[in-house]
């Protein structure tokens, strides 16, 4: 008789992903209503002053006041002006005007996203090709020279202010300021549709600045988690079994240590936005950041709730979809 | 005391010190002992431990230090200093750091703004702490219901991107103060800011480890012995907390120091009665690149700070053996402790 040999059940297997999904996605819908409200009820109790006496102008009488109040739906209940604002939210996308300018907060976001995607998507492509190439290379050689070289310059990376780097990269390289003048300064940028040259050559610093930290971050993660991974059993295996080194460490190990990482994408994200507020006012690029830095500095609040509201949303959003990314690449992590 | 010798033994075996190879000697290790000798080891972080020691001695002792090198105070302003048509100067022998637009010295600016930014870093991280700590506990210890809304809060304010929401505080507080003036602008608004940005990967850290050490054969054996819920968690977890707490504070207090600096450097919080670094180099900015001094040497001394506290929280948390703490989601949190820190405001 033929030895039997038991079929090792695989756990994991068992559980569908759509179970995990829906219950995903519920989640970040019930994150995205306390998002609303939580930005809510910040600036409806935080300012000391109210809408009207922001919106009506300076020294404003009563009966003005007591108009802009009445239009702004101020003297509802605030249950009342809640329900308003998420009805409008939902249907219409209203974020509200800005108080400075009367314009809709909703169209000051558009008109400034391109220059901000910009930004954001030159990181996006430099961040992991630098990290994960970086990483690669001192997990190889780890402990020799190189690794501590490039894991040392990870840790300064990684505790530079972004906003502090931008202005010494300017100082070195800026072609108006810069000891050596080889770049487009601050206030260079173009839209990508006027001058898809310029607006390249304008974006190299703003995009090494805030590519800098982040890749220092993720190669230093990724380098150890890398380490972890190689010395375990089945890359050992895989190693004994005659594969090549290099392509045993892109094939199995990369995707093994990265994995985890992508759980973090969303809070990474979201630094990203908060990083394209220093280096937009740095470098003086149109975007979303310097909108919100002039909104602070003028206390135009309904344009900061705007933008503190679409950055959560965001942040959510691409959180939710990170985790199903996760699971995706990770069926281990379903179970929980 | 809640770590046995066998237990001691065990934990100097899994994190792989070698000590001669003699298990007795082993086990003749305190724990205080491993992580000193663990620690001692580590070149990079003792060289950062004692730089974090002196610049808390230079903070705290600013004035006395700005006696001692013969400097101005940081609000004597001094003209005749100034270049033409009122312009910085840069370095000399007798002011190191140069001098600013008004005559002040900039060296006894920073060794102010140092203190100050230290401060505040410290000060939102302890309330962050202290915060994180009593949610971790609730979370990790009642179970399931107070779990989910803790992790519903902490997902919450994760959501917000710390600048933006910081601008939009800044703003909204920054002319006369919030909530009756219990967030005066200032220093007040940078903590609070701090303060609620970096209190969820505390949580989540403490959470995770009430989490794994209820399951640790000392709790169950004082568990067995028949000691109250309330004793095992003050007694027995509660001391198990602190080092994990404290390494991670101090990880933290870099993050802190770089996000109150981003947001001085924006403007938040209206004029501080001092300048912290951040104000320091948004002051600079005008007058490049001609005075790059003015911009260079404030940096310097903030990524100092910064590089100096990474380095050394992460040799805590290596010497305690620490790195593999997970916060209690994997799947959603970070791959270890060292990861909790984001990017947000560099």
């Amino acid at each position: 008789m033929a030895l039997r040999v038991a079929r090792p059940v695989n756990r994991y297997v068992a559980r569908p992903m759509s179970r995990y999904v829906a219950r995903r996605v519920l989640w970040g819908i019930a994150l995205l209503f306390l998002v609303a409200l939580l930005t809510f009820v910040f600036f409806y109790i935080l300012p000391n002053a109210n809408g009207a006496t922001l919106r009506a102008g300076p020294r404003p009488s009563a009966a003005v006041l007591a108009q802009v109040t009445q239009a702004l739906g101020l003297g509802k209940p605030i249950y009342t002006q809640f329900w308003d604002y998420l009805k409008g939210l939902v249907l219409h996308f209203d974020l509200g005007y800005s108080y400075v300018s009367g314009q809709p907060v909703r169209e000051l976001i558009f008109d400034r996203l391109p220059a901000t995607l910009s930004l954001i998507a030159g990181v996006v492509v430099l961040w992991p090709a630098v990290g994960i190439a970086l990483a690669v290379v001192c997990a190889a050689r780890r402990g020799r020279l190189i690794d501590r070289a490039a894991m040392g310059t990870a840790i300064v990376l990684n505790s530079t202010p972004a906003f502090w780097l931008g202005l010494i990269l300017l100082l070195l390289f800026a072609s108006d300021i810069g000891k050596l003048p080889i770049l487009p300064g601050a206030s260079s940028y173009v839209g990508l549709t006027v001058s898809p040259g310029r607006w390249f050559t304008a974006l190299i610093l703003p995009w090494l600045t805030l590519a800098a930290g982040q890749a220092a971050i993720s190669s230093r993660l990724l380098r150890d988690n890398l380490v972890a991974v190689m010395d375990s059993d089945y890359i050992r295996a895989e190693l004994a079994s005659g594969s090549a080194e290099w392509r045993v460490r892109w094939r199995h190990a990369v995707r093994v240590a990265i994995t985890p990482m992508t759980a973090i994408l969303g809070v990474e994200i979201g630094g990203l936005l908060g990083g394209a507020i220093l280096v937009e006012t740095v470098f003086s690029i149109p975007g979303i950041g310097s909108l919100n830095y002039q909104a602070a500095a003028a206390g135009d609040l309904s344009v900061l709730e705007g933008t503190v509201l679409v950055a959560a949303m965001f942040v959510v959003v691409l959180g939710v979809l990170a985790d199903i990314a996760h699971v995706w690449l990770d069926p281990r992590a379903r179970s929980s | 005391m809640s770590l046995g010798a066998p237990e001691m033994a065990l934990r100097a075996e899994m994190s792989g010190t070698r000590v001669d190879a003699l298990a007795g000697q082993t086990e003749a290790l305190t724990p205080r002992q491993l992580f000193w000798r663990r620690f001692r080891s580590d070149r990079a972080a003792l060289v950062a431990a004692i730089i974090v020691i002196a610049l808390l001695v230079l903070a705290i002792a600013a004035p006395l230090v700005v006696r001692l090198l013969g400097l101005p105070g940081p609000d004597v302003q001094d003209v005749k200093l100034t270049g033409a048509f009122h312009s910085p100067t840069g370095p000399t022998l007798a002011h190191p750091f140069g001098v600013d637009q008004l005559g002040r010295d900039l060296l006894s600016r920073a060794l102010y703004a140092l203190r100050l930014s230290l401060a505040v870093a410290v000060a939102g991280t302890a309330v962050a702490a202290l915060l994180g700590c009593i949610l971790g506990l609730l979370a990790g210890w009642f179970g399931r219901w107070p779990g989910v809304v803790i992790s519903l809060v902490l997902d919450l304010f994760q959501a917000f991107p710390v600048l933006v929401l910081g601008l939009a505080l800044g703003a909204a507080c920054g002319a006369g103060g919030c909530v009756s003036g219990a967030l005066a602008p200032g220093a007040p608004v940078i903590i609070f800011i701090i303060a609620i940005s970096s209190f969820a990967p505390v949580t989540r850290i403490v959470r995770g480890q009430v989490l794994a050490l209820g399951e640790e054969e000392f709790v169950a054996a004082a568990r067995s012995l028949g000691a109250s819920p309330s004793r095992i968690l003050f007694r027995e977890i509660a001391p198990n907390l602190v080092a994990p707490v404290v390494a991670y504070s101090i990880l933290l207090i870099a993050t802190n120091m770089l996000l109150g600096a981003a947001l001085t450097f924006l403007g938040v919080g209206g004029e501080p009665p001092g300048s912290t670094l951040g104000g320091l180099i948004a002051e600079s900015r005008i007058y490049l690149p001609a005075a790059w001094w003015y911009l260079v040497l404030p940096g310097v001394v903030l990524l100092l700070a910064v590089v100096a506290f990474n380095v050394a929280g992460d040799g805590l948390l290596r010497a305690l053996n620490l790195q593999a703490v997970r916060p209690s989601r994997p799947h959603r949190g970070e791959s270890r402790v060292g990861s909790a820190r984001s990017s947000e405001w560099r």
